[in-house]
């Protein structure tokens, strides 16, 4: 199945779409998908989108019989998610930022991360197996 | 994907909600916002019955830490009750657990509670 999201579609029309193309999924793979997804509208809409309102973004989501595999495309300058991934503060609570969690979830969540840029072009791929 | 917010109770120091559906990007400012209306400057306490969560993301999450710091600083704290092994999981991905207070069921948060409110009285 193959989602294709424009700003214009809300989160929870998006993250109804990923639960019917994840049927037969594990529930927990469904569920963590879902964030995942989730993190990425979040993402757009509310970092990226502000800056650049006209630029064109792709989600697609693949289920096969062994793993899910999400891929997200949008154009615009580059921007490797992947060094932002690696570690959660593990200080008290009072000294802790709020933001910069998402990524660190997709991470923590998924099994395989791949970043690519190309032709302007960022293009991430996760995969979950199961 | 919608979230229901069930404002179960409040006391001088309590507010304790139960939450039913999904905490993601598009309806945590709506938790946000009941809980700007619903903590006074005597909240010490805010109680949240997760059993209905589907699942919680990053919006979420940052909703829990803004109250849980805004707690912490007064000396309170952040109780959440029945929450799923999915959602447990994603408390623990960020390290939070340590810093709330969790019940099992929504019976032993309500005696926690009961017994804030003796202490009130």
């Amino acid at each position: 199945m193959k989602l294709t999201v424009s700003p214009d579609d809300s989160v929870s029309d998006v993250l109804s779409a990923t639960t019917t193309a994840l049927v037969g999924a594990p529930d927990e793979v469904a569920h963590e998908c879902q964030i995942i997804v989730d993190e990425f509208m979040a993402n757009m809409k509310f970092h990226v989108l502000p800056h650049a309102p006209d630029i064109n973004w792709v989600l697609e989501l693949d289920k096969s019989d062994s793993d899910v595999t999400i891929k997200f495309r949008y154009s615009g300058e580059k921007f490797d998610p992947t060094p932002a991934t690696t570690s959660v503060n593990q200080r008290p609570i009072e000294q802790r930022e709020i933001g910069g969690l998402g990524l660190v979830l997709i991470s923590s969540l998924s099994d395989e991360q791949h970043y690519h840029y190309h032709d302007g072009v960022n293009e991430w791929t996760i995969k979950k197996h199961f | 994907m919608s979230l229901t917010i069930d404002h179960l109770q409040s006391t001088a120091e309590t507010v304790s909600l139960a939450l039913i559906g999904a905490l993601d990007s598009e309806t945590a400012p709506q938790l946000d916002s009941t809980l700007a209306e619903l903590i006074t400057p005597e909240t010490r306490v805010v109680a949240i019955n997760m059993g209905a969560v589907t699942f919680i993301s990053s919006a979420g999450l940052r909703v829990i830490f803004k109250t849980l710091k805004q707690m912490k600083v007064r000396g309170g704290q952040v109780s959440m009750s029945q929450m799923s092994k999915g959602v447990r999981k994603v408390f623990e991905i960020v390290k939070v657990m340590p810093d709330l207070t969790v019940f099992a069921s929504q019976d032993e948060m309500d005696e926690y509670l009961a017994e804030i409110q003796r202490r009130e009285s």
